[in-house]
């Protein structure tokens, strides 16, 4: 398997053992393959998770779901920041983290409050009228945003700052 | 509702959570199907899903042609599959997508499959080459993807699907446990002056 995302290009002329099979065979066999994938692979029951999921577990606001990104012309290259999104149904979070500063971006952003709550208390955070965010020197531990705003309330999942935090 | 989706019951899902779980129902199996070949667990593949599904809703109303949803969702999940590997291979410094994910995650797990004939091809899927697996899982995907679809998502020709379909499905013909186990009744023999 590739690290990009094509495939390598194929020699359909490279026949396995040089054994060919009618196209019924292959169809019968591609039957069974079907079964195997429905029956060794199967997709998870169908659920109410997903919109309804996230709501669940953010009663108050909507779950920010965090995933690791690129974050082109915010990320310095020579810091240990982590580039994450945060996607809400409605908001979504971009934010560069580390131990020194919490540099982010709501989007789309058209005014509220965006707070970082932390276990002794929340800190308010200004936000300029672009959506962006600074927050110096962070409080170790827990933390999380909750942003609050036209387009919706958001409430990131719990994350940290101090170096080798889990992602 | 059995037909394709149009955009006006998109524009309803959007406002309604029980529309957009009938869109999920119909699209769920393609959705994780899409993700498989990753070397992935089943818990990393469902945060993949529910992305995707996030993603999906906030999207409804833009979506410009309806009728191409399923490849859509496809495309989408696979996009946010090799995110997730980039972003893995980027913390552990790894230079193949090998080394990223975890060679004992068995995606297609035969042990659970109760019919002897379907665990046996099972076996031999997992025996075959990866590109070939992937290629097999997205085209048994439900609903089904086009060809052009499958193409785009693997970077191929569309014309070389059909192709690379056959030659893969000779391969896994060639295992010996599809022999051991299904040879005689799909007369697996060579054709004459072969």
């Amino acid at each position: 398997m590739n690290s990009d995302d094509s495939f390598p290009d194929l020699d359909f002329d490279d026949a396995p053992d040089g054994e060919a099979h009618d196209d019924e065979e292959l169809d019968a066999l591609f039957a069974l393959v079907q079964r195997a994938f429905a029956e060794g692979d199967p997709s998870p029951s169908a659920d109410d998770r997903g919109i309804s999921y996230v709501r669940w577990l953010a009663p108050d606001a909507d779950l920010g779901v965090m995933f690791e990104v690129e974050l082109a012309g915010v990320r310095d290259d020579s810091d240990d920041s982590d580039d994450v999104e945060f996607v809400g149904v409605h908001v979504r979070v971009a934010a560069s983290l580390s131990p020194y500063r919490i540099v982010g971006e709501v989007s789309p952003w058209t005014g509220g409050t965006v707070q970082l709550e932390h276990e002794h208390g929340t800190l308010d955070v200004d936000v300029d009228d672009d959506g962006s965010l600074y927050i110096a020197s962070p409080p170790a531990g827990p933390l999380r945003l909750r942003v609050q705003s036209a387009a919706g309330e958001l409430v990131t999942e719990w994350f940290a700052v101090s170096p080798g935090r889990s992602s | 509702m059995d037909g394709p989706f149009d955009a006006e019951f998109l524009e309803l899902a959007s406002r309604d959570d029980d529309a957009f779980a009938e869109i999920k129902r119909r699209f769920q199996k393609l959705v994780w199907a899409s993700s498989y070949g990753f070397g992935f667990d089943r818990h990393t593949r469902d945060d993949v899903a529910q992305l995707v599904w996030l993603k999906l809703f906030q999207s409804l109303t833009s979506i410009r042609d309806p009728s191409r949803l399923a490849g859509w969702l496809a495309t989408t999940t696979r996009r946010e599959c090799i995110r997730v590997v980039k972003a893995r291979a980027r913390f552990t410094m790894v230079e193949s997508f090998e080394d990223v994910s975890d060679p004992t995650t068995k995606e297609l797990d035969a042990a659970i499959i109760k019919d002897d004939t379907v665990r046996l091809v099972a076996q031999a899927l997992n025996s075959i080459d990866a590109e070939c697996r992937q290629l097999l899982r997205l085209l048994s995907a439900e609903p089904a993807l086009t060809y052009g679809e499958i193409a785009e998502m693997l970077k191929a020709a569309p014309g070389s699907i059909g192709p690379w379909r056959q030659r893969c499905l000779r391969k896994l013909a060639a295992r010996p446990e599809i022999r051991a186990a299904i040879g005689g009744s799909l007369r697996l023999t060579k054709r004459s002056g072969e």
